[in-house]
């Protein structure tokens, strides 16, 4: 679900780089303010590498086959330095597994790392929730942000998708055709929603203080 | 290289021409099944020449009308999607594009990278530790002229 060269024009690739370097401006601004970020950065750095392999582990939901993407797990366990992480993950798979293009790195940037931080607040309100501090609760909380940070850039995908399509080609299949790979998504939302929240539970059992970014 | 085959009060001309086929795969390897295809003629870039759809294993074939020149040829299917280009001569041999990276060394820069990330988390972990180990390094050296409070080597654990 990487947005590849040449299928969007010069102008949605200006604006996704635009997009992302205000978010990237954001994202460090936020980390500054947490105090020592280099406290952080290990974690990053381990969870970049994950974000980065991820793409290559391709799961058949037929009638296509879709891969993993993590973002929201990212946008769950680092809070804003899931942007940074992610925006390094992808320069580094358009370069090396040719996933997604250095054109186009703004954009799918922006379409995956806004989710990742929207993702992190939904995790941040859990407070808000009766039986704070219960596994249970927490648990909830990962998941649904593991699972909205892919459902929301699979949206942004399909949308880009659909208002992008060059008039030689036909808009109405590649509709039809981005609207069942959208659908396959929904099973690794899922998916993905379990895995983050397994970790989530995890690290709170194991090192909660690795949580602690996120009250 | 034009065979006639007569029949009764019909007649079928059987021509022989080179035929430009493509293949388009998901980088998964499987097909691209029934995507869009628009191919562009040296001359009119502006204009597909020809458009169609890719059969069930990703297969395309056309037959350029002009010997010389480098064809584009664009396969999208629901935002994937690849363009190439390809350079026909007049001795009409297609010279194909630059193969994809072979996959071990794909795997082995991955590994690298992957090495990268790992190796700067250790970093910056071992970072704290030895910002601590040289603050009491510091603390010794302060209150140490008399030798009364030199630390231990447990201390600098």
């Amino acid at each position: 679900m990487h947005i590849p060269d040449g299928i969007v024009s010069a102008q949605v690739c200006a604006a996704g780089y635009g997009l992302t370097g205000l978010l990237t401006w954001h994202s460090l601004r936020k980390i500054n303010k947490q105090g020592d970020p280099s406290g952080n950065v290990p974690k990053a750095a381990l969870l970049t590498a994950a974000f980065f392999v991820a793409s290559s582990l391709y799961i058949p939901i037929p009638p296509s086959s879709v891969h993993l993407l993590l973002n929201g797990l990212l946008g769950v366990v680092l809070g804003y330095f899931a942007f940074p992480a992610i925006l390094i993950g992808l320069f580094f798979q358009a370069l090396i597994v040719g996933h997604g293009g250095l054109t186009t790195l703004g954009l799918n940037a922006t379409m995956m790392g806004l989710p990742a931080l929207l993702a992190h607040h939904i995790f941040r309100l859990r407070p808000l929730a009766k039986g704070t501090g219960k596994p249970l609760m927490t648990g909830l909380f990962a998941f649904f942000g593991g699972a909205f940070g892919l459902v929301v850039t699979a949206l942004i995908f399909m949308g880009i998708v659909i208002t992008t399509v060059p008039a030689d080609f036909s808009a109405q299949a590649e509709q039809a055709a981005v609207m069942t790979l959208t659908i396959a998504h929904i099973p690794l939302a899922i998916l993905e929603g379990i895995f983050t929240a397994m970790l989530v539970l995890f690290l709170q059992r194991v090192k909660p203080e690795l949580l602690g970014g996120n009250p | 290289m034009s065979t006639p085959v007569r029949a009764h009060g019909a007649q079928i001309e059987v021509l022989q021409h080179p035929a430009i086929e493509i293949v388009a795969t998901f980088d998964t390897g499987a097909p691209m099944a029934n995507a869009q295809v628009a191919v562009y003629a040296p001359n009119a870039l502006e204009t597909p020449w020809k458009t169609g759809r890719t059969d069930n294993e990703g297969r395309f074939s056309f037959m350029p009308d002009v010997a010389e020149g480098t064809w584009e040829v664009t396969v999208r299917k629901a935002g994937h999607g690849q363009t190439t280009t390809f350079a026909l001569s007049a001795a009409s041999d297609a010279r194909a594009p630059d193969a994809n990276v072979p996959a071990p060394r794909q795997w082995l820069s991955m590994a690298a990278v992957v090495w990268g990330f790992i190796g700067t988390a250790l970093y910056f972990t071992k970072k704290d530790f030895t910002k601590k180990d040289l603050t009491l390094k510091a603390s010794r050296f302060k209150d140490s002229p008399k030798g009364d409070s030199v630390a231990t080597p447990t201390e600098y654990r």
